[in-house]
């Protein structure tokens, strides 16, 4: 432990900087925190496809706020998400337009959502 | 012809060696396959159905386990029900392959199919329930006689000229995997290089397999090496193989399993609608599940011309 002595107020707001820093720079951890905030919280552009959990919006969004959100991103974007999320094959997406895609996208993050491991 | 996937010892990739076969011998050898789970772990259903699929099979109470209940005449909650025959419980032409479809570029199109008759975890109390009910004082193997001539019965009702039927057991001997080594016309043992594995293997054909279910010695066997690793152990690698070969000259398949990271993605089935080509499903083992397929096909081939 610092030897340093500072105040509450001067400790909490070096410690705020450094989440706020972190959250800045990394979307994965953005993303964690928003998810911690369990909130719909709406980003603007592109920001929000990075670091997004579709099975977890999926879970908390309504199927049509689920599909507004991402009817703005690229199609690039949703096949990424797709793809990290290990929600369809190459197979699957083969072929598909956007709104085919944002429908798989929901459709399989629903049902990954739906996943207890209960059979 | 009917194939056990079996040994006494778990976590030798019996189930993922089912599935390889399975689709093996439908995409390259135009075979009509039903997988039989006898495993409650149900690792093989889920694998050829996916989560979801699996469960909406137990919804529609159309897996082995409810066959079973069936056949006992209640269910494990008590309800009464009537008997099933093995087809109202099998879940036809599962398979995600694209490579059974014509229009997968140019591909030639397999006639060949799998089908799953799934298991559920509760698969063993439902054999508990059936043994309860078979249990005949004195006579400890008569639920293993019942449920194997029932097996068979079902079976041959569904089974063409020319299916290919794999039983995936689970570790031990249950009943139902008693009943399916009972009714099997060759036996393969998925297991990895590790000594412990090899005494199992012998234990398992020669106390499990002959002393107490009686399969004759011309049945036959076959040892499929899984999950090698291509580095390290060079030595150790070579005695397991040359032991195995001297325990059982004929037995040992020449074909190996590999050990490969992205098998993880080849077990996984995302949705039951979902699909992909068996490169993309096997990715760098496919050499090795093809050539699985052809080796075991060769020697039944072989085994049915004696």
């Amino acid at each position: 432990m610092s030897q340093i002595e500072v105040s509450a107020s001067i400790a909490i707001n070096a410690f705020l900087e450094a989440i706020k820093d972190a959250a800045a720079e990394d979307p994965n951890f953005r993303a964690r925190l928003v998810h911690a905030l369990d909130l719909t919280v709406l980003y603007e552009g592109d920001e929000q496809f990075e670091g997004a959990n579709p099975v977890r919006q999926a879970k908390r969004w309504s199927m049509e706020a689920f599909k507004r959100i991402w009817s703005s991103a690229k199609v690039g974007q949703i096949k990424a998400a797709i793809k990290a999320h290990g929600l369809a094959t190459t197979t699957d997406m083969k072929g598909l337009n956007k709104a085919a895609l944002i429908e798989l996208l929901y459709r399989r993050a629903e049902e990954k959502s739906r996943n207890d491991g209960r059979i | 012809m009917r194939i056990a996937i079996a040994n006494m010892k778990g976590g030798v990739g019996k189930s993922t060696t089912a599935m390889m076969l399975a689709e093996s011998l439908a995409v390259f050898h135009d075979k009509r396959v039903l997988v039989v789970d006898c495993d409650p772990q149900a690792n093989c259903s889920q694998m050829l159905l996916s989560y979801h699929g699996l469960l909406n099979a137990k919804a529609a109470h159309k897996t082995i386990t409810n066959w079973i209940e069936s056949i006992v005449g209640k269910s494990l909650h008590g309800e009464v029900i009537s008997e099933h025959s093995a087809s109202e419980c099998i879940q036809f032409d599962v398979s995600e392959l694209t490579n059974f479809e014509e229009s997968y570029w140019n591909t030639i199109p397999s006639q060949g199919k799998v089908s799953i008759w799934p298991a559920t975890p509760d698969l063993r109390f439902a054999e508990l329930l059936f043994d309860g009910k078979n249990m005949n004082t004195g006579d400890l193997q008569n639920p293993t006689m019942v449920l194997k001539a029932k097996l068979n019965e079902g079976l041959k009702a569904v089974e063409t000229n020319g299916t290919i039927t794999i039983f995936d057991c689970p570790p031990g001997f249950s009943t139902l995997a008693q009943s399916a080594l009972l009714v099997s016309d060759a036996i393969l043992t998925p297991l990895t290089v590790d000594p412990v594995a090899l005494w199992s293997l012998k234990t398992f054909w020669n106390q499990g397999l002959r002393d107490n279910l009686r399969i004759p010695s011309s049945t036959p066997k076959m040892a499929l090496l899984t999950m090698v690793r291509s580095a390290g152990a060079a030595e150790e690698k070579q005695r397991i193989r040359q032991e195995l070969s001297a325990f059982s000259p004929s037995a040992r398949l020449s074909t190996e399993i590999p050990f490969r990271s992205d098998a993880l993605r080849m077990v996984n089935r995302i949705a039951r609608d979902s699909k992909r080509s068996f490169n993309e499903k096997y990715g760098s083992l496919r050499t090795s599940v093809k050539a699985l397929g052809d080796e075991v096909m060769q020697k039944l081939i072989a085994g049915s011309e004696v």
